[in-house]
């Protein structure tokens, strides 16, 4: 249940004798379907799904999507292309990934919010509104699909995704702008993908923007929020871009403020490398919290909501003949969204090309943009919540003064119903990290040797074929985490 | 019982509503209406550099002088507009702009850009090796530019926490080739107050 009453009588049937029993024999089914059918959290309900994807098994993963594709109409039909996505991106079907994702994409940009659907989740719960995406995964899609095209050789339709994620990172920053509390106002990573795209495509000057809109960005923001500075490839990139586009004046100030041992490559126009990224362990999933709340009656007029664990008050002003239900209230249940990090295996990796060795930086943290992004909203998350309890309250009060027997029904349903949204795209890694390798055109071969949290290592080897004057890319993926 | 059945038409009401969904609307508006939205580069600041970049070039001296001295219309190849800024802004779209006026007036040869000049290149290679000698085109017969136009775009952005001053100026310079000399010099100058009150 997700109140107690402090006034026993107003739980006691008062219809005809029996009627209560068939109510709440009903109620009792309905909330029994409930729990069987609707408790399980996003995570648990494609447990198949993610487990395939944990065990590095991703052919088995898109295989179950594709026999299990309830999720690909309705609500959830967002989600089930960003997982189906990655998923194939990870089994190497990249042009069918980019179909994929291209659809994720369409869905978001005609993307409106059902407000009809919205009011009904404040009688139910938050999971029957179609999944809008967080920010950052929204963000993601293009670097899936950026990644795709890259390693299908197609520059230019890469860059397209560059250009898209401009403008996201736009709306991201007026909507930070206008005031709304939010650390995730721009992605630092996504401007360095972004200088990285335009780089391999020989446009140093829009390389140079996004390479320092994304040496801002760490400094402003990631560095405070996530602890995650610029990555020292970062800077060599901005300063070797700075160079080529003829920006002297910017370039000696980047060298008289960082020493990262920046010289001028053998070419002005740009030579043959290898970018390499990995995505390091899973990101987080989002599980279910039940957060007890105390009433306080201390103020006239007001009743406060108290939850000394999450360290939340929340004054809410009551008063007139109808409000009183909320004087009934002691204790409340109600339940809230919360992320489960999922801690990766390994903690750092290095690429070694003809024996010498190019250790990876870390540029993205999924993760802790995650957790600080659900905090960042804590706050509507709970008002919403307190709100969909108020009205499921109103209800059953309403029709309690009716049918004491249905109140009873509808006071188990509201139980039955009551869940937090627990979706989040599960597939994206813990961490990106990256590094390039300047190397000579023709066949190469790479090896990844990676460090666990206990010390021990292993390595990954592949091959790559690098054209004369371009950028290859190549993208390594460990979905290991440690166990829980 | 009243309210009860007041409840559940509003529940009905609020079901039927949410399988419903209203669509995106799109009207084609006219290209020289002035929208800002983000006051951000947009399609207007490109159109005003181009009017007064354009309006500039073909009235000053240097055109009447080159013709006067040479007797024919000079050539100008585009070079780098360099984008200062912290924005991604296309210059392609006030430069072709420019290039389009130069060659509708009549008054001013407009030469391809490098990258154009391989593409081209290669085509010329494929015909010496392919195309029926009677049509394959001669090398050694492109124009030679007598000018180049370079630029560079600048921004300087102002903010507190709701408020926002960007000023944009682009310059444009025209250099004779052969010379180095520079013979215009044009400039396009934006300043916008964005408020978020």
């Amino acid at each position: 249940m997700l109140f107690r009453s402090t006034h026993p009588r107003r739980r006691r049937a008062v219809g005809p004798p029996g009627t209560g029993r068939s109510f709440a024999a009903l109620g009792w089914l309905i909330l029994s379907i409930g729990v069987l059918s609707g408790c399980a959290t996003y995570h648990q309900q494609n447990i198949q799904f993610h487990t395939a994807i944990a065990e590095g098994r991703y052919q088995d993963a898109v295989d179950f999507l594709e026999t299990h594709d309830r999720d690909a109409d309705g609500k959830n039909r967002l989600l089930y292309r960003m997982e189906k996505g990655s998923a194939l991106h990870l089994a190497g079907h990249y042009l069918e990934s980019n179909t994929t994702l291209e659809e994720a994409y369409v869905i978001l940009e005609e993307f409106q919010r059902n407000y009809a659907l919205e009011a009904l989740s404040f009688i139910t719960n938050p999971a029957i509104v179609p999944y809008p995406g967080e920010d950052f995964e929204k963000v993601q899609i293009h670097y899936y699909k950026a990644l795709n095209f890259t390693l299908l050789g197609n520059i230019s339709d890469a860059l397209v995704e560059a250009r898209r994620i401009n403008i996201k990172l736009n709306q991201l920053n007026d909507r930070y702008e206008a005031g709304r509390k939010n650390h995730y106002g721009s992605d630092a990573f996504a401007w360095t993908l972004m200088g990285l795209l335009f780089d391999a495509s020989r446009e140093y000057n829009d390389a140079f923007i996004c390479y320092r809109n994304a040496l801002d960005t760490y400094e402003s923001s990631y560095s405070a929020d996530y602890g995650l500075g610029p990555p020292d490839r970062l800077i060599l990139d901005l300063m070797t871009a700075a160079w080529r586009t003829g920006l002297t004046s910017e370039l000696e100030q980047y060298k008289a403020r960082y020493s990262v041992g920046w010289s001028p490559p053998a070419s002005r126009t740009g030579g043959s490398d290898i970018v390499i990224f990995w995505n390091n362990g899973l990101g987080p999933v989002k599980t279910e919290d039940s957060v007890n709340f105390t009433l306080d009656r201390g103020d006239v007029g007001f009743i406060t909501f108290v939850s000394e664990d999450r360290n939340f008050f929340l004054p809410v002003p009551v008063g007139g003949k109808d409000t009183n239900s909320l004087r009934d209230i002691s204790l409340i249940r109600m339940a809230l969204p919360r992320y489960l990090e999922r801690p990766p295996l390994y903690c750092r990796a290095t690429a070694v090309c003809n024996e010498t060795p190019y250790p990876l930086e870390k540029a993205q943290d999924i993760n802790d943009i995650a957790f600080l992004n659900l905090h960042d909203r804590m706050g509507r998350e709970l008002g919403t919540a307190l709100l969909r309890l108020a009205i499921k309250q109103g209800i059953e009060r309403a029709v309690r003064k009716q049918d004491a027997a249905l109140g009873v029904v509808v006071s188990i349903v509201n139980a039955a119903t009551e869940k937090a949204d627990t979706r989040n795209w599960q597939t994206l890694p813990h961490d990106i990290y990256y590094t390039r390798i300047p190397a000579a055109p023709g066949p190469c071969e790479i090896t990844l040797e990676r460090t666990t949290v206990s010390g021990t290592t292993d390595s990954v080897s592949v091959r790559v074929d690098v054209s004369p004057g371009r950028t290859a890319f190549l993208v390594f993926h460990d979905p290991d985490s440690l166990p829980r | 019982m009243t309210k009860l059945i007041s409840l559940c038409a509003s529940l009905s009401l609020i079901l039927c509503l949410a399988a419903c969904q209203t669509a995106p609307t799109v009207q084609r508006v006219d290209t020289m209406e002035t929208i800002d939205l983000s006051g951000r580069w947009n399609d207007t600041d490109s159109r005003l550099v181009a009017e007064e970049m354009i309006s500039d070039s073909l009235n000053r001296p240097w055109l009447m002088s080159f013709v006067e001295k040479n007797g024919r219309k000079p050539a100008v190849i585009v070079g780098t507009v360099i984008n200062r800024t912290h924005e991604l802004i296309s210059t392609d779209t006030f430069i072709r702009d420019m290039e389009r006026a130069f060659i509708n007036a009549g008054s001013v040869r407009v030469v391809q850009s490098a990258e154009a000049r391989e593409q081209l290149r290669d085509e010329r290679a494929d015909q010496q090796q392919f195309a029926d000698p009677e049509t394959a085109k001669r090398w050694r017969r492109e124009l030679g530019a007598d000018f180049m136009l370079q630029g560079v775009i600048n921004s300087i952005v102002d903010t507190n926490d709701r408020e926002k001053v960007i000023y944009y100026q682009v310059d444009l310079e025209l250099t004779d080739i052969e010379t180095n000399e520079k013979v215009w010099l044009g400039s396009k100058k934006i300043k916008k107050y964005v408020s978020r009150y």
